[in-house]
Parts: structure tokens; sequence; C-alpha cells
């Protein structure tokens, strides 16, 4: 246990864009959400309960784009993960002391896939509701006083809540891209991003120009986001308030909790079949480290 | 005491134990049919040229590398079981092995973290007598500074079997002296923690500067081994005759495994051939490692 924390210590001390990459995410957000605010003050089509309702899905929006940035930091993580120890032969070193490369790799796999996007959440967490607050007060001049909007858990609470579900179902669903990036670190004879990137990219496009393959695109599009319909009812027939009526009003569910599905998730078979499918190719990357050690 | 203290117990006759060890990258064989015994306490010196196959055997015997054959390294199976054997074993490649973006004291926290044996009390003080700045990165040390660093983190380690592959490659004469100096002195002879002999497996180019701190010695060539022998007994069994001209006939009568020409004379090597009838024919003395290795090679290349 001892050594698996020291095992995660390493992978923030080498890879801190883990913890850098919310944090300017937050910032760049501070910046254009002021920005958003002050136009949105000055429409005057927006009465103010359209202002209410957008804030109300501010938290979710926000979320979601320290959620995405999240991703495409642990991608690139995992896929630099092993290949940058052999590259700069670094591997040499860490292979000298009494740690397996199952522990090592189980390590890489718990960064990515779990403490970088806890790490964005909790950075979100402060984040977020800062970025609500700055959004309003712009408003903070009309009958319609920030304050009460700000601590409604309505909006704070529901919002995170909904933010940490979707960011452990997703954990679940992500393992096998993320057996997929790992053991491409380990095995890739040079630029595992490409190798990362390029097949999946290209079943994708395969699938969207020939017809005969599009299952190869869906493939590639549900392992991204397929988790989103499956954990979420939005969108989902007669399963609850969605988030536009017909007419492009904003409708806002009694509770944004109300969307959270996870039992539809875990009956999924495809989310199970990921789990086998992402634990082969860690064992892969297993492999690839112990055979691989020189580049 | 937890087993995995108590690791090759009963294997102490030998700490490295290697039979028919093949290994091969696609049509090239690196490793051709090794056998290999080292016992423990000795300081043994693997010399080879380039391609040798000296990294691979110390790859191997660091379970760094899968092979075929027997190989058993403190009683363990080094490429099955890595991560126990490197408890008592520590390696040293050259410099560039440290991670760059390391930091000195994130260093010392992390070995001192994952390694049971590590003594931090024993690196501080190490590292105390050195110019490294604990806030530094790897990148920013010198590389005869990396050099010391990785020396103090592995001379806080009880390990019972120290790897060196090309330990100095690219420092300066200092850093190498001192490297040596430090090894001997300070790790080598520090008996009184390690209850079980310490040995020390070391590759380099530079054979001279491990010449005369060497219990044994082994060449390599072709993936072969050529010469595998206590430094004692080269004395005994090799013997370097320097002859004029006019002596040099009978010289190669005794049948030398190499000749070359130096200075108006030639110089000779002898292997097993009777001392005396030696040296009625002109200089005789023990041949140095470097020479040796360069006659005992050219002899096998031209045979």
């Amino acid at each position: 246990m001892k050594t698996f924390f020291w095992l995660l210590r390493r992978e923030f001390w080498e890879h801190r864009a883990i913890v850098i990459a919310p944090v300017v995410t937050a910032l760049v957000l501070f910046a254009l959400g002021a920005v958003g605010g002050i136009q949105a003050s000055e429409d005057p089509s927006r009465g103010p309960e359209k202002v209410a309702n957008l804030a109300h899905l501010l938290v979710p929006i926000f979320g979601s784009v320290f959620f995405i940035v999240n991703g495409f930091v642990a991608a690139f993580y995992l896929m630099d993960s092993l290949y940058g120890e052999r590259k700069d032969r670094s591997v040499l070193f860490w292979r000298s002391l009494p740690v397996s490369d199952t522990a090592t790799i189980a390590a890489k796999l718990v960064t990515g896939l779990v403490l970088a996007p806890l790490a964005a959440l909790l950075i979100a967490a402060v984040a977020v509701p800062l970025l609500t607050f700055l959004n309003k007060l712009h408003f903070a001049g009309h009958p319609y006083s920030a304050w009460p909007l700000m601590w409604n858990a309505y909006y704070l609470k529901d919002g995170m809540v909904l933010l940490a579900y979707l960011s452990v179902v997703s954990m679940f669903w992500f393992v096998p891209l993320a057996g997929w990036f790992l053991s491409v670190s380990a095995w890739a004879p040079r630029n595992p991003f490409l190798w990362g990137l390029v097949p999946p990219a290209a079943l994708f496009v395969l699938g969207k120009v020939i017809p005969g393959v599009s299952w190869a695109g869906n493939l590639v599009a549900d392992r991204i986001g397929g988790f989103l319909a499956l954990s979420l009812t939005v969108g989902v027939p007669g399963a609850g308030p969605g988030v536009m009526e017909g007419d492009g009003h904003l409708v806002v569910p009694a509770s944004l909790t109300s969307w959270m599905d996870p039992a539809r998730l875990f009956a999924s078979p495809r989310l199970w079949i990921g789990l086998v499918v992402g634990g082969l190719l860690i064992f892969a990357a297993v492999q690839g480290r112990r055979y691989r050690t020189e580049a | 005491m937890n087993p995995a203290n108590e690791i090759g117990a009963g294997a102490a006759a030998s700490v490295v134990e290697a039979r028919d060890l093949v290994k091969n990258y696609g049509d090239i064989r690196a490793l051709d049919r090794i056998n290999l015994r080292v016992a423990p306490g000795r300081i043994v010196g693997v010399i080879g040229p380039n391609g040798a196959g000296k990294t691979t055997a110390l790859k191997a015997i660091l379970g760094l590398t899968p092979y075929q054959g027997e190989l058993s390294v403190l009683g363990l199976d080094p490429y099955r079981e890595r991560a126990r054997l490197m408890q008592e074993v520590c390696f040293i490649a050259d410099v560039a092995v440290m991670p760059r973006w390391l930091k000195v004291a994130d260093a010392i926290d992390f070995v001192d973290g994952v390694h049971p044996r590590f003594n931090r009390a024993r690196a501080e003080e190490f590292l105390a007598r050195t110019e490294i700045r604990r806030s530094a990165r790897i990148r920013q040390l010198s590389k005869g500074m990396v050099t010391q660093l990785h020396l103090a983190l592995v001379m806080a380690i009880d390990a019972r079997l120290l790897v060196l592959d090309e330990p100095t490659l690219g420092l300066d004469i200092l850093y190498r002296k001192r490297f040596y100096d430090t090894l001997l002195n300070d790790y080598f002879n520090n008996e009184e923690s390690a209850e079980l002999a310490r040995t020390i497996l070391v590759t380099t180019h530079q054979v001279e500067e491990i010449e005369n701190i060497l219990t044994d010695v082994i060449f390599i060539a072709h993936g072969r081994i050529v010469l595998d022998l206590p430094m004692e007994s080269i004395g005994d069994r090799f013997a370097q005759l320097s002859v004029t001209a006019e002596r040099l006939a009978a010289a190669r009568a005794l049948r030398p495994f190499y000749e070359h020409e130096s200075i108006g004379r030639t110089v000779l090597y002898y292997e097993n051939v009777d001392r005396r009838q030696l040296a009625a024919l002109g200089e005789l003395r023990a041949p140095g490692l470097a020479d040796l290795f360069v006659a005992k090679l050219s002899g096998s290349i031209a045979a």
C-alpha cells in the first residue's frame, strides 16, 4: 500500500498537466464567463425567468468543459506514460527498484482513470460555483438577486452531484479506452500518439464513408460518448423532463439528479464487454513493459 | 521475518548461475550458450567489444529481457521474479537513466518509499559530501553529479549484488576515479550491516580503470565467454614475452596465440606454457588486462 502511494505521487510529479490543465481551464472560463455575463445583462430579449433557467444549467455546462479537457489530458497522459520512460531510458531506473510491472501499471491506470478526473472534479467544484456567481453577479442590480440563486441547492448541489456521478460512471466506461492507450504506450516502437489515435479515428471515418461498415464508426463513437445515453435519462422518451421543449423554451427538471440512471448502465452488456476487453488490454500493457524495456 | 527478506537463502552458493543462456535478437545471436557462475563476495569485470553481448548478459541477469536457457540470480528467475529480486540487486547503467524531471529530494523520498532495504540516513550522509542541491531537478545536474546521486541511492540499499553497466561512461577522469573509490570504500568494504558478502558485476571499456579492483574477469566476444578467470591466476596461466628478431623463431616455436610488433621487438602471448622456457628467450611478464584482452580477442577472431 505504501509502495502504491509513492507510485501515485511519482505520476503527479512527472505529469503535472493533470492538475495544471483543470486550473488553466478554470482561469479561461473565468475570463470567458465574465465576458458572457456582461453580454447577457445587455441583452434585452432575455427575461429574468430565462436567465434563471440558463443559470440553472451553468453548473453542468461549465462542469462538462472540465470533463472534456480532462478526457484529453488523461488520454495523452496514458499514451505517454509507458512510452516516455522507454524513450528517455528511465525505465531502467524504475525497473531496478523492487516494484512489479503490474503495480506500476495499476498506478498509471488509477492516475489516468480515477485521480485525474477526481482532480478535475475537485477543481471544478471550487471553480464552477464561483463561475455561476460571476455570471449572475451582473444581475445583482436586478430584482432577482444572485444570492438566492447562488446558494440554492437546486443549482449547485444537484449540478455538482450530476458531475460527480458522470465522473464515476465514466471511469467504468473508459476502462477499455484506457487499456488501449496503455498498451499502445507499452508496445509502440515510436510515436504512441499516432498509434493510439489514428486507428480509432480511421475506423470512425471509414464507418462514416463506407455504408457497409457504419458499425465501425458507431463502435468508436459509442466507446467515447456511449455512457451518456446509458447513464442519463435525458432524451429518453417519457423518462422525465429534458432540456429543451419543442418551442425552444428551456424547461428545468425538478432536479438534475433525476436524470441519473446508473442501473441501466450497469445492466448493459456493452459496459461489461468493455471491462473485459479493457482488462485484456491492460494485461497486454503489463507484458509490454516486461518485454519491451529496450526501446 | 517475511519471506521476501530471505531471498535465495538456500542458494548462497552462487550469486549468478547461468547454464546454456541464449538470447536472439531476430537473426542475431547476442548470447550463445553462456555458462557462468559468480560466487558471493567477488568483483567481476565483464569485458568485451561493442556488441559482444555484455549488456545483453547483464539485462538477462537483471530480468530486463527474456532469454532461453537456465539462469538463476540469488536463487530467483530474474525475468519472472524481477520485482522480488530487485530487493537484493542494485543496478547502475550509464548516467542517462535517471529521470530528468525528477527532483533530488523526491528521488530520495521515492526510493525510501518503495525500497524496504533503503537506509535514508546513509543516502543523506553520502549526498552531503557532494555539491548536489536537494531542490535541483536531475536535468540541472552535471553528468558526474547524476552518477553521484545514483550511487548515493544505491550505496544506501543493503543489496547483495550490484550490477554496473558502463557506469562511468561520459564522465571526466575525476568523477571516474571518485566513483570507483567510493564503490570500494563505502560499498564493498561495508560489511558491518551486510550478513552476506556483496558481489559486484561491472562492464566497462576503461579496462585499466578497474583492473586492480577486480577479483575475477570474464571476456565476452560474439556472445560467447572467451575467458573466465580469477585475477590472481592470470599470471600463472598467461605470459607476455618480448623478444628481439633473432629469438623470434624460437619464441614462435612455443606456439603463442597472438603476437604484435612493438618498437623493434615482437611481443608474444602464451597460454599455459612453461615460464622457464619462455624466460630464456626474452623479457617475460604477466600481461595487463587490456593487452590480454586484445591478444585473446584478436587471437580468437583469427582462429
